[in-house]
């Protein structure tokens, strides 16, 4: 029960990064680059959605006692860094929940804009979840001294945080691109098939 | 008619939908099925000072024998605990050296802890906060801990070595002059006692026996109560 979800949170945002790049994949073929790369966004912000969850679920754990979701001794821990009475939460309101909250309005602006990308909002919406996106950057940082530095018996990593840490990273990196695609007008390519493909295509129909 | 002829923002196979509600109601339910896996598998505790909640958290630093040390109230909570297995429980008292019936109230404390606290049945612990508009300070704390020759308790009116109760309080007093435990706990005045079960659950409320009649009333009876049985 300590890392089978770490792993399973992992391959989902593993997944998410392949939908996302150039990599070919038959089954999304028909997707414009821009398409794909939406859609990869959104598996990995469900995949840190689903992290933030589970660091939630082991600070609620942590307030009654240990935890059985994650280990609570050695460098690589959740114990002292979910479980810190100051660091723990932001505000009054535990790290997880925020980035739940964090991930779901990323994830709503993200679907909307894969569902209707001819909206005259969709390109708008991408510069809002790029903004959106911004404060992790002092946030990840913060988190990252607090594990090495500040937290009981430092230096701890908590695996877990760190995986919504790389969802939120992967997605800034994502939505970057996304904007640089607006900005170079490359918002609806969509893929030149060939010839073999089109025909292929045309016998499906 | 077309989408494109209309020029309305739609999705593809219903000319009455929007993208952004639809998503709204995705994430709604990806939320949903987070939130039961989340209350199925490890629930947030109920957190707060009624009866049956887990106790606030409190950390601060606190003196005893002489010495300010690191102080966390969850640090005495046995979370295995379960009721009917021995454990200590903990008695909590928010007070202000300034306060008037706080000055009456440590000769209760004492005889209190004498009964209870001495043997080890009972962990007593003093928050000291500073509600009221009087002069307050670590010192002040300290002699009103101890009993000590220093002008300022009692709405600054007393020397502290005149507070009521015969000898030093040998539990500690828990520096809560900047009121963030008060925050937490948020009591109706002061003196306010809270009595915890050995894993932090709190089993009595003196807010919620306010009734003189009540036979919960006193900390005392509340302390005969639940460790003699009789809860």
């Amino acid at each position: 029960m300590e890392y089978g979800p770490l792993a399973f949170f992992l391959a989902v945002m593993a997944i998410g990064g392949l939908i996302a790049s150039n990599q070919k994949i038959s089954q999304l073929d028909e997707m414009s680059p821009m398409r794909r790369r939406l859609l990869g966004l959104f598996v990995i912000e469900m995949g840190g959605l689903a992290a933030s969850a589970w660091t939630w679920m082991i600070h609620n754990q942590l307030l009654q006692g240990g935890s059985t979701l994650c280990a609570a001794e050695g460098v690589v821990q959740c114990g002292s860094v979910i479980g810190d009475p100051t660091y723990s939460e932001f505000f009054g309101v535990p790290w997880g929940v925020v980035g739940i909250l964090a991930f779901s309005a990323l994830g709503w602006l993200t679907l909307t804009i894969f569902l209707d990308m001819k909206a005259d909002w969709a390109k708008s919406y991408a510069g809002y979840a790029w903004w959106l996106s911004l404060p992790s950057i002092p946030g990840i940082a913060g988190l990252v001294i607090v594990e090495l530095f500040l937290v009981e018996g430092a230096p701890h990593i908590c695996p877990y945080c760190t995986s919504v840490h790389i969802a939120l990273i992967a997605s800034m990196y994502l939505l970057y691109l996304i904007r640089k695609d607006i900005e170079d007008d490359n918002w609806a390519i969509t893929p030149k098939l060939s010839k073999a493909e089109l025909l292929a295509k045309a016998r499906k129909k | 008619m077309s989408n494109k002829q209309l020029n309305v923002h739609t999705l593809k196979n219903d000319e009455d939908a929007d993208a952004r509600i639809a998503a709204f109601f995705s994430i709604s339910a990806i939320m949903t099925v987070v939130m039961i896996v989340v209350w199925t598998l490890a629930p947030p505790p109920s957190v707060g000072v009624k009866e049956g909640q887990l106790a606030p958290d409190i950390l601060s630093e606190s003196h005893q024998s002489g010495s300010w040390d690191d102080f966390r109230l969850y640090d005495y909570f046995n979370h295995s605990w379960e009721e009917g297995e021995p454990g200590q429980y903990i008695f909590l008292q928010f007070m202000d050296t300034d306060c008037p019936h706080c000055w009456s109230d440590a000769s209760d404390m004492g005889d209190n802890y004498n009964n209870w606290g001495a043997n080890g049945a009972v962990v007593f612990i003093t928050i000291s906060v500073g509600m009221l508009n009087s002069d307050h300070s670590r010192a002040e704390i300290v002699a009103f801990q101890d009993k000590g020759d220093f002008e300022g308790c009692n709405h600054d009116e007393r020397n502290c070595k005149d507070r009521p109760g015969d000898t030093a309080h040998d539990w500690p007093y828990v520096d809560d002059l900047n009121m963030k435990a008060f925050k937490d706990y948020n009591p109706p005045g002061v003196p306010f006692h809270l009595l915890l079960s050995p894993d932090g659950t709190v089993v009595w409320n003196s807010a919620m026996h306010s009734d003189e009649f009540d036979q919960l009333h006193e900390p005392a009876q509340a302390l005969q109560y639940h460790l003699s049985g009789g809860a």
